[in-house]
């Protein structure tokens, strides 16, 4: 009888898989990494995500908590790229880890190309960040819908051979994506953060999902982000947990977010 | 210029100082939500609320809308610009838009420069500058459209002065790169020219020194820069300096440290209103007007917000109706927060105007803020104290009657008519007067459509339904259709573009639904000899009796009810005509056991087929395909839902509990208690069916569809909807399949289990 769980057999066949994977590129782009390793050794693992608003942050114990928060917000336009860059106040504590965050936006009135030279254009934008002082980790935030994934592989490819080989790169992922989409598998990233929350309809499918086999064996196995305003009664115990506020974050909120995670 | 110049000042300083009303972020699959009644803003296109069709106003609408329906509840209007500005001002803020206004500027003064300087790399010029530790994240616009102007005309003047050629004009040009240079960081100071030098070129020099000490954060210097120009009777920029003095206070205020800013604020207020005072510099007084305004805005906000309300509740016509909405809009979000119930800042504190008082009113859902528009209502008899308070009143509260009355006094044409005879229907079903409601209803559902939109029809249809004399008026009135479609990604309910809108889903466009209420009604609250008529009604399109005839089936299958089950199927077979072969299959099994089985193979088959209605759009994938999302075999009601720990957006289009219709009786309603409590007992779908398969496969283990269906169960334990049970479930349709079948290809086809 073979009682073998997936995970047995799939995980050294990933491992493989993302070893030869590694071999492949490694002659064209220097940016094929391993994810859980590495990702994993990055502290704190609490993160508080600091979206474009006034944030005061100084009562953090910058030893337990990092901060990512949204640096640039680049907007694709026509054939263009239009950066925004953040104009709200963000204080923490000296030497916090901060992961800057570059949210991509299509113009709705006039909608982007997703050309080559646009990905390109827009990973030049991002790679800035990874200059900032105390950034271990870029994190890129953007919707993909199934047509514009090429556009989005290309331009994580470009960022990734612009950024400094030990600066790590996250992206935000549609809850969706970690459940069976291998789009992930590919990507030149150090870590893939499910967002667990806003879901939609599909709700119960991802969080029944969560409550059974996890993100396991995919780019989301050790992260995962939450919003302060939708409790996840089963949630994965995951080394890096991103967390997102609906309003500024004060100590209340974020002594609420360190009892009922246990962080 | 100048005017320009101000403004962008206001706005960039306002979006930097305070709060941003317009973020946003990412999240959730993409599925396309179905939006029956929008909650966040009304629904598309804006100009219709914005010219008077504000229909049934919605407490959680932000509060830009909810003034724009304050304005009309009070008999105002906006003129055509005014509705503009709005339209405007909301799609800023929806479609989270951002135009770099400086980059035109820069462009303009880089052409103004390179016909003095030819040849060589232009300078590269941001305008964001980052701020100093313990900031460094932080950036803040530096160098603003205005200084690019002002730049470029003072090249060409001086050009014609000096001429385009002369070294003077060189060197001017070099220290204004200096200047500019400091948009994006270091201190790039230019030096004072020698005392014998061109004296219009040596004033120049001065202020250059003066505005690259500003730009390079050096605000002492540049302060002391700025008041050595003024108090200088020759030179050309001491009109100017006055207020470059006040926009360095200000802007020490805002970058210096914190124990100096109201010192810098007061400074600041002083020094613009001395300008504004001062006729001799009439040239800076719109500019200062507007810095004041900011000036204000940062000092005294809470004046500022009553002032604001003020003159946005009473003017007409007014110029600057953006600007003040938005700055508005911000300070109560500053002040207020999302929720004005648990706000410490109350309308009174910010000055107790109406507006104010009636927007944090209508918002909140505290007994307090009812007892106030009680209060305010009878007090004022004004439409929207009325609206505030019977929106929020039940129909158990003494002034309820009163409030009824004045509501269905409102004239059909007012702009608060279809929230007064909403809320009119609202308290007569609490009341159970089902009959006053439902002539009501009927009567504004038949005769006047027109003054309703989309959202307001649903809400009336959904009323109606509650009030069903029979399963064919529910069937009716059950059906809706969307207000709009989204992505809904990010809360905002942004109409989806018809471009994004996948090849399974566009044949349902334009048809009706089922709203959230309406499912949770089917779901729950009707039987199952109900549902069999409804499969067959023609009072539902066919889309909507094929999900309602297959949750029938599946239901009557799940709950044992043969006879329902067997009579469903052949409405089944025609509404589903792919899983005929399989519905044979069951009608043909022998007994109850073998057409259980016969249904679940079928079920295993058919990946779509679910014991519940769907809401809106629901699955999208054909029922005989596996949903790339594990939206299989049956999710929903699998979980039962925690409205504390439900996601926010969900919340508000969530159905609400209500009362069953009105049509049911006793039995009926005491027969779909009992099946609901069967079938949300039940837990994931996948473990019900392997559990099946495998009590079925033991019992029958010669039955040649047996190692297939072992097959297939294991594969909905990987591809359906999963929780801590289902690995058992997995191992034992696995064992089984591999212990009694091994050289079976299904054997073969079935490598792993899957476990938590």
């Amino acid at each position: 009888m073979q009682s073998v769980s997936p995970r047995r057999v799939l995980v050294p066949a990933l491992m493989l898989a993302a070893s030869l994977f590694v071999v492949a590129f490694h002659h064209h782009v220097n940016f094929a990494r391993s994810s859980k390793a590495e990702t994993t050794t990055l502290q704190p693992a609490l993160i508080l995500w600091a979206w474009e608003r006034r944030e005061d942050l100084t009562f953090i114990d910058s030893k337990q908590i990092s901060v990512a928060y949204l640096a640039r917000t680049i907007f694709l336009r026509a054939e263009g790229v239009v950066t925004k860059p953040r104009l709200q106040p963000l204080s923490t504590p000296a030497g916090t880890t901060v992961i800057p965050v570059a949210r991509i936006e299509s113009d709705r009135e006039t909608p982007p190309r997703l050309s080559d030279n646009q990905a390109r254009d827009a990973a030049i934008e991002i790679s800035q960040l990874a200059l900032l002082p105390n950034v271990l980790m870029v994190q890129v935030d953007f919707d993909a819908t199934t047509t514009q994934r090429q556009f989005y592989r290309t331009l994580l490819i470009e960022l990734r051979k612009r950024m400094p080989p030990a600066t790590k790169l996250s992206i935000t992922a549609l809850a969706s994506w970690c459940q069976g989409d291998n789009w992930l598998a590919n990507l030149p990233i150090d870590e893939a953060v499910p967002m667990l929350f806003r879901m939609g309809h599909d709700r119960n499918a991802i969080l029944s999902r969560l409550s059974g086999d996890g993100f396991r064996m995919t780019r989301c196995e050790s992260t995962a982000g939450i919003s302060t305003d939708e409790h996840i009664d089963n949630l994965p115990a995951v080394s890096r947990l991103y967390v997102f506020n609906p309003s500024s974050w004060n100590r209340d909120a974020l002594n609420k977010v360190m009892e009922t995670y246990e962080r | 210029m100048i005017r320009r110049f101000a403004k962008l000042l206001a706005a960039a300083l306002i979006s930097f100082l305070l709060l941003a009303p317009v973020t946003a972020i990412a999240c959730g699959p993409f599925s396309l939500d179905t939006i029956f009644s929008f909650t966040v803003h009304p629904e598309y296109p804006l100009e219709n609320f914005a010219r008077g069709d504000i229909g049934l106003v919605q407490p959680s609408y932000a509060r830009s809308y909810l003034y724009v329906a304050y304005r009309y509840l009070n008999g105002n209007s906006f003129t055509a610009a005014e509705q503009n500005a709005l339209v405007e001002l909301w799609h800023d803020r929806l479609d989270l838009r951002w135009e770099p206004a400086e980059e035109q500027s820069v462009k303009r003064w880089l052409a103004a420069r390179e016909k003095v300087v030819s040849g060589g790399e232009a300078p590269k010029i941001d305008v964001y500058r980052s701020r100093e530790k313990p900031n460094e994240y932080e950036t803040y616009l530096n160098c603003q459209k205005d200084a690019f102007e002002t730049a470029a005309d003072t090249l060409e003047a001086r050009g014609k002065e000096w001429g385009i050629k002369s070294a003077l004009l060189k060197i001017w040009v070099d220290a204004q790169d200096q200047v500019f240079a400091n948009c994006s960081e270091g201190k790039h100071i230019p030096d004072l020219l020698p005392a014998d030098a061109d004296p219009s070129g040596r004033a120049d020099r001065q202020y250059q020194i003066a505005a690259a000490n500003f730009y390079a954060a050096n605000f002492d210097r540049a302060l002391a820069g700025f008041q050595a120009i003024a108090a200088e009777r020759s030179s050309p920029w001491r009109t100017s300096a006055p207020y470059l003095i006040a926009r360095t206070f200000l802007r020490t205020a805002s970058l210096g440290r914190d124990e100096q800013k109201v010192a810098s604020l007061t400074a600041a207020e002083k020094q613009l209103n001395g300008i504004v005072g001062d006729k001799k510099l009439e040239s800076s007084h719109e500019n200062a007007r507007r810095l004041l305004n900011l000036v204000r805005l940062r000092l005294h906000p809470k004046d500022v917000v009553h002032e604001l309300a003020i003159s946005l509740a009473g003017k007409k016509g007014d110029p600057n109706l953006k600007q003040d909405l938005w700055d508005y809009t911000v300070l109560l979000d500053q002040f207020v927060g999302d929720e004005p119930a648990s706000s410490k800042t109350t309308a009174a504190e910010l000055g107790g105007d109406a507006l104010t008082d009636w927007l944090l009113t209508f918002q909140s859902e505290t007994p307090e803020s009812l007892a106030h528009a009680i209060d305010r209502w009878q007090t004022t008899a004004s439409v929207p104290w009325l609206i505030a308070a019977i929106a929020k009143i039940d129909s158990s509260n003494s002034s309820a009657d009163a409030l009824k009355r004045a509501a269905a006094a409102i004239p059909s044409d007012s702009p608060a008519f279809p929230a007064a005879v909403f809320h009119v229907a609202r308290l007569n079903i609490a009341a159970g007067r089902f009959n006053e409601a439902r002539a009501m209803l009927d009567g504004l559902l038949n005769k006047h459509p027109s003054h309703f939109n989309a959202s307001t029809i649903n809400s009336l249809r959904h009323q109606r339904m509650l009030v069903a004399n029979n399963l064919d008026e529910f069937l009716s009135y059950a059906q809706r259709l969307p207000a709009g479609m989204s992505w809904n990604d990010d809360g905002r309910e942004i109409p989806a573009d018809a471009s994004e809108v996948s090849e399974n889903v566009k044949p349902m466009q334009g048809k009706p639904l089922f709203d959230a209420d309406a499912a949770k009604i089917f779901n729950e609250k009707i039987p199952i000899s109900l549902l069999k008529q409804a499969a067959v009604s023609k009072t539902l399109p066919q889309h909507l009796r094929r999900d309602v005839a297959q949750a029938a089936w599946l239901r009557a299958v799940i709950l044992h009810d043969d006879v329902a089950a067997t009579e469903l199927v052949p409405t089944l077979k025609s509404l589903v005509p792919e899983m005929s072969p399989l519905l044979d299959n069951f009608l043909a099994a022998r007994d109850p056991g073998a057409k259980e089985f016969a249904a679940i193979y079928a079920w295993l088959k058919f990946p779509g087929l679910e014991p519940i209605v769907d809401t809106g759009i629901g699955r999208s994938t054909p029922l005989g395909e596996q949903d790339s999302y594990r939206d299989n075999w049956w999710c929903s009601a699998a979980f039962t839902a925690n409205p504390d720990n439900a996601e926010e957006g969900a919340k508000k289009h969530a159905a609400k509990e209500e009362m069953p219709p009105a049509f049911l009786t006793r039995a009926q309603r005491a027969n779909a208690n009992k099946e609901y409590a069967m079938i949300s007992s039940l837990g994931a779908g996948p473990n019900y069916i392997s559990r099946q398969v495998v009590e079925w496969a033991t019992s029958h283990p010669t039955d040649a569809r047996v190692p297939e269906a072992l097959h297939l169960a294991v594969n909905t334990t990987r591809h359906g909807c999963t929780d801590k049970e289902t690995g058992r479930w997995s191992k034992a349709a696995y064992d089984f399949l591999h212990r009694r079948y091994p050289n079976s290809v299904w054997a073969k086809k079935t490598p792993y289990w899957f476990k938590d």
